[in-house]
């Protein structure tokens, strides 16, 4: 399910949140990443029909979201998981499943069953699945919406901070539970983590202030900070005009790890991760 | 001193919460309408301005509380919901006279569409008695006779709200106050605290410094507790009943509150 | 998806569900409405009578507004296939159905049964589509029952008192049905509390 998005603006009031934004989005995995405030909520939001435009386009496997059609089809092919969801406490958790399946169209009460009980146990509830929602613990009900989003055999995945609170075993088993449909389906998921894009994303989206400012592939996101990531090793204060990624306390002072275009005093130059290159980008966007 | 001001600063922010959320004043707005209605059908501008005044306030006594107190009927629990009791419970500030100025906030914010509509009905007065006398007189009729009522309802809507579901609560209001103001026992009988110093109708206030005419007041079912409208001292009693029950309702839901937790 | 028109009872039981108490509530205020009313002397029921269907009405709103307000994950169920104004057009036909046994029972021992009915069930359309159409705008449970409320008071005080049934009651009925389209109707635009931000 190819997604094309050309000149999206989206505006509240005379607040412009998304400006100008054009991404594609094709089969697999693409991670959406940046600041706070950036503007992913919003981008998800659109893309899931929850919001409409303020100007251009949004196109969900050839349908255009701006008629009613366009809209209709993209809810049919459509697996959302919200930033925040507020579950029906009154409900059971195989009952929620349950009746969200119903709302998917999912009419045959045999498949509606056995697909719900296969996503609770993918997502580690099976135990608890006869358990009201309203006593459900913050990752429980994160895992909850992570099953609703795959009922129906979705062809477009749109998660927003999906890993947000699971425990790290919860967290693996997301992983491979997302590598499991990667192939067939498009998924887009934002997240802070930059580890889980870098373990399941091949292809990346930078959002900062409403604009895009990386999209292709995560290595080449990485390579950002090629040859510009560094440890340092002092006694004295933090390394200036770099951007420190990690501090940590050593018998003789403290180590930082740092991106920066030329290497501080005493700097041993190290191999760049993902969270260098986003160190790095976000540096040339905003030098500080 | 410390602590005045602070309770000030509770009733600002609640005052600008409701505000700012608008349900409150928005939902007071038909309410208000209402009034202008009911006000305008009781000014005859045949008798005095300060007696048009009394009777318009009496008039909107009965049906704008109403409002209030379903709109009011979540704020105090609103505070209680989602870590925001434990939160307000960790700051110096406790008790009931904190529910006490989170309740005078939302007030404030219902009863702003309702001051329009009582200058309105205070010049419509001063015009058809042809005395500028009216107005103050019109608010000084707000102050004693809709607003301690309004103040009482919304006092029991925030406890009926602790103790029941918000929609339940809304939906008890209603007949709550007419029970309180209007129920008329020698139709179908029950205890009501119409005609007794306890009503919050404001009837007692109206005589005594509007000069109206009471129709209930002197007729409550507990002799001891009906003397009949005579002036400020009844007023004056009715005016503190009215406060003290409100009192001990902010202390009920005090109670409720801690019981809660 | 094929010409699939009927919900599926498994479906319409979750939405029953998610109409909590107040379908049951309103039903038992009717019976309660009818038997006070039955059981009282003669000279004082038509007053309670009239009493009783314009208080259903009103509670009838208050019930519209419960139900409204249990609303959960709004977000995603504007993602979901089924459009938002649908699904809450079938929780509140759950309300509907109690709402006419409600009335059906306020007038079940008079002889004007239909009428007593005609009286509670106009009104309450009036100050439902009031109370939806408030909600639809502002997704605010004061807000929809302050608004209902007043409606519902002036209705008792001047409309019903002041115009003749016959004209009062179709008035109140085709209005009420005008906001509840408005609110529900194909020109609704659910994304817009998303939008303002709740
Ligand atoms: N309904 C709204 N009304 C007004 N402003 C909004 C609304 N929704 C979002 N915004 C603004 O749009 C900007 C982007 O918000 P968005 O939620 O999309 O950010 P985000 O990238 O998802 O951030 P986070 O990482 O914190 O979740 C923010 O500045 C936010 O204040
Ligand atoms: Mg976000």
């Amino acid at each position: 399910m190819d997604v094309a998005i050309t000149g999206l603006t989206k505006t509240f009031g005379r607040r412009t949140v998304l400006d100008a934004v054009d991404l594609e989005f094709g089969a697999g995995m693409t991670g959406l990443l940046g600041p706070n405030g950036a503007g992913k909520t919003t981008l998800m939001r659109l893309l899931a029909g929850v919001l409409r435009p303020s100007s251009g386009a949004l196109v969900v496997g050839g349908h255009d979201l701006r008629t009613r059609a366009g809209r209709a089809f993209t809810r049919r092919v459509l697996g959302y998981l919200p930033q925040h969801l507020d579950l029906y406490p009154d409900l059971s958790a195989r009952e929620f499943l349950d009746y969200i399946a119903l709302l998917k169209g999912v009419d045959d009460a045999r498949t509606r069953r056995a697909d719900v009980a296969r996503l609770l146990d993918r997502v580690g509830l099976a135990d608890s699945a006869d358990l009201r929602l309203g006593g459900f613990s913050g990752g429980m009900r994160r895992r909850v919406g992570i099953a609703q989003a795959l009922l129906g055999d979705p062809r477009l995945v749109i998660v927003d901070e999906p890993t947000a609170g699971l425990d790290p075993e919860e967290r693996m088993r997301f992983r491979s539970l997302l590598a499991g449909l990667g192939e067939r389906c498009t998924v887009v998921l934002s997240t802070h983590v930059l580890d889980d894009v870098a373990q399941t994303c091949p292809r990346v989206a930078v959002l900062a202030a409403g604009r895009v400012v990386y999209t292709g592939a995560t290595s080449g996101l990485t390579a950002y900070a090629q040859d510009r990531t560094y440890l340092v090793d002092t006694d004295g204060p933090q390394p200036t005009g770099a951007a420190v990624t990690n501090a940590a306390a050593t018998p003789e002072g403290m180590r930082y790890r740092v991106v920066a275009d030329e290497p501080p005093p005493g700097a041993v130059p190290v191999a760049a991760t993902l969270e260098d290159g986003y160190a790095a980008l976000m540096r040339d966007i905003h030098p500080t | 001193m410390k602590g005045v001001a602070a309770l000030l600063a509770v009733a600002c922010y609640e005052a600008r919460m409701a505000a700012r959320g608008r349900g409150v004043w928005i939902g007071m707005v038909p309410m208000a309408a209402l009034a202008l209605l009911v006000g305008m059908g009781r000014l005859d501008g045949a008798e005095s301005a300060r007696l048009n005044a009394g009777a318009v306030a009496e008039a909107l006594t009965l049906v704008v509380p109403v409002g209030v107190g379903v709109v009011l009927a979540d704020r105090l629990r609103r505070g209680t919901a989602a870590g925001l009791g434990d939160l307000l419970d960790s700051v110096p500030l406790r008790g009931a006279a904190r529910i006490g100025a989170v309740l005078a906030g939302g007030l404030a914010v219902a009863l702003l569409p309702v001051l329009p509509v009582t200058a309105v009905l205070g010049a419509a007065a001063a015009v058809r008695t042809g005395d500028a006398a009216a107005l103050p007189w019109t608010a000084l009729a707000f102050l004693v006779v809709l607003l301690p009522a309004c103040a009482w309802i919304t006092a029991l809507a925030g406890v009926l709200a602790l103790v029941l579901p918000a929609p339940l609560a809304r939906a008890f209001v209603v007949p709550a106050w007419f029970w309180a103001v209007a129920w008329n026992p020698r139709l179908l009988w029950a205890p009501t605290p119409v005609g007794t110093l306890l009503v919050p109708s404001g009837e007692y206030p109206a005589q005594a410094w509007f000069g109206t005419t009471p129709s209930w007041a002197g007729n409550g079912q507990v002799g001891w507790l009906s003397p009949a409208a005579d002036g400020t001292v009844t007023g004056l009693a009715n005016l503190a009943c009215v406060l003290l029950s409100t009192a001990l309702l902010i202390g009920g839901a005090r109670l409720i509150m801690m019981g809660k937790r | 998806m094929s010409a699939r028109t009927l919900v599926p009872p498994a479906l319409l039981r979750y939405e029953a569900r998610h109409c909590g108490m107040a379908a049951p509530a309103l039903l038992a205020a009717g019976l309660a409405g009818g038997a006070v009313t039955a059981g009282s002397p003669p000279a004082a029921q038509p007053a309670l009578a009239a009493a009783a269907a314009t208080g259903l009405a009103g509670l009838a709103s208050l019930a519209v507004i419960a139900v409204l307000a249990r609303t959960r994950a709004l977000e995603l169920h504007l993602s979901l296939p089924v459009p938002f104004p649908v699904l809450l057009a079938r929780r509140l036909a759950v309300v509907a159905a109690a709402l006419v046994g409600a009335a059906l029972a306020l007038g079940a021992g008079s002889p004007e049964a239909a009428a007593s009915a005609a009286a509670a069930l106009c009104p309450a359309a009036l100050l439902s589509g009031v109370a939806l159409r408030v909600w639809a705008r502002r997704h605010s449970p004061a807000a929809a029952s302050g608004a209902a409320v007043a409606v519902w008071l002036g209705y008792a005080l001047f409309w019903a008192v002041h115009v003749p049934p016959a004209v009062a009651r179709p008035a109140a009925a085709a209005l009420g049905v005008v906001l509840i389209a408005t609110a529900l109707g194909p020109r609704a635009v659910p994304e817009r509390v998303v939008e303002e931000g709740r």
